[in-house]
């Protein structure tokens, strides 16, 4: 693939921008119009031999049928900006294709991973984690409306990963220590740990949560077997946005239950 | 006679383009703006830190929409990175207008294809909102475009860092 098949795409959707919408293209580049046209006009040129070219021809004379027979300035727009986004996407899915296909060819797509590395760094040291327990936690909240989240909450010189709490202080506050993965029984022990410590005080007026996406099978999970109350395992699948074998079940009972108690 | 006066003018004219600063042109003396992170880090890698940005003279503009109000752009990016709202518009926004600032930069077309890409595949968090103020006694009003659609609504299309005090990272 051409990069400049790419970028021509893009620089289409940006053409039909700039008829439809001046503030926001003046807001996204410095180009004059008649700059972007050349600049088409050359990538147009250099791009004569390939087999899209067809392709963003026609989306060129679709932007002057556009412009010869709209009726209204709504029609315009509108269309205008149909054409602008189609373009981009195009452009966007021409450039994810190309990246994949260096990226299986073992050619350099070095910056983009770095960025996309880079862009969790600062937050947090496990981004994996991060991720999967906001997903599980704006999952929970479905269930619980009364409740709003909290990540990486520190209480009594102990973080925990997620703290969920409720509008009413008569109902419990739920808190939540994320493991990717329970493949042995010190990473249980340490999250429970880490559990005990920060809801000490708290009595029943709290929930605790172990919550992961994956347990080795031969796990012993003593504690958690057979067991309807406080503390709970939660099991997440993020691709299935849902608690596995229904593991949220007892938990989302029993916090219903104390705030069906807690109202009048 | 007429030298000195020559000189005297030329002199005012030289001292007014030395000091003629969008803090003196607008009567404020700072700006404020919110970033997404990944638009820096694009800046940072790729522009030689040399960013493009729109700011606004107070930090929550009355008369501004909220697209262009830097408070509540901040506000709303920090509630979707918190929330993780990956479906949220202003997620699809921030790509489409990154990617249409890529597109009509001056980069090579291999690294537009490959920003692009980046673009489309960022994480939610990589949109976290970085607020900033800048010191506007220190640019030179010709590098001031307005942009017309709110009433305090600017553009600066080549701060550098010492121009930018990072409020809230």
């Amino acid at each position: 693939m051409n990069p400049d098949v790419i970028q021509l795409y893009s620089l289409v959707g940006l053409r039909a921008l700039a008829e439809y919408d001046a503030p926001e293209y003046r807001r996204v580049t410095d180009l004059s119009r008649n700059e972007l046209e050349e600049k088409i006009r050359r990538l147009q040129a250099s791009v004569s031999d390939e087999p899209l070219l067809s392709e963003i021809r026609a989306r060129m004379s679709e932007l002057e049928l556009i412009q010869g027979e709209s009726r209204s300035q709504t029609e315009l727009a509108f269309l205008l900006k149909q054409l602008s986004n189609s373009c981009l996407q195009r452009a966007q899915q021409l450039a994810l294709l190309q990246s994949r296909t260096m990226r299986s060819e073992g050619t350099s797509t070095q910056p983009q991973r770095t960025a996309v590395r880079d862009a969790e760094r600062p937050k947090t040291s496990a981004p994996e984690s991060e991720e999967f327990v906001k997903l599980a936690a704006m999952r929970l909240l479905r269930a619980l409306p009364a409740y709003s989240a909290e990540f990486n909450v520190r209480l009594r010189n102990v973080e925990v990963d997620c703290l969920l709490r409720p509008a009413d202080s008569r109902m419990p506050v739920i808190f939540i220590e994320a493991k990717v993965a329970l493949r042995n029984e010190d990473v249980l022990r340490s999250a429970m740990n880490q559990l005990k410590k920060a809801a000490a005080g708290w009595g029943k007026g709290a929930f605790q949560v172990v919550l992961t996406t994956a347990v080795d099978r031969s796990l012993h999970l003593a504690g958690f077997e057979g067991r309807t109350g406080s503390p709970y395992l939660l099991v997440y699948d993020q691709e299935a946005n849902e608690f596995i074998e229904n593991t949220s079940e007892h938990l989302l009972a029993a916090a219903v239950r104390r705030v069906q108690d807690a109202l009048p | 006679m007429c030298l000195r006066y020559v000189y005297g003018f030329l002199i005012q004219v030289l001292e007014e383009s030395l000091v003629s600063t969008i803090a003196r042109h607008l009567g404020k003396a700072s700006g404020f703006s919110c970033q997404p992170w990944l638009s820096v880090d694009i800046a940072d890698r790729h522009f030689g830190s040399v960013y493009r940005a729109w700011f606004a003279t107070t930090l929550n503009p009355q008369l501004n929409g909220s697209s262009s109000n830097p408070l509540v752009v901040y506000q709303e990016l920090d509630r979707i990175v918190h929330t993780n709202d990956f479906n949220h518009s202003r997620v699809d926004q921030l790509r489409v207008r990154l990617s249409r600032w890529i597109s009509s930069s001056s980069l090579s077309s291999v690294d537009i294809a490959s920003l692009l890409a980046e673009i489309a595949s960022a994480p939610v968090l990589a949109f976290r909102p970085i607020l900033w103020k800048l010191d506007l006694s220190k640019i030179h009003v010709t590098r001031l475009i307005s942009l017309g659609q709110f009433p305090d609504e600017y553009q600066v299309s080549d701060l550098i860092a010492g121009e930018i005090q990072t409020m809230v990272p």
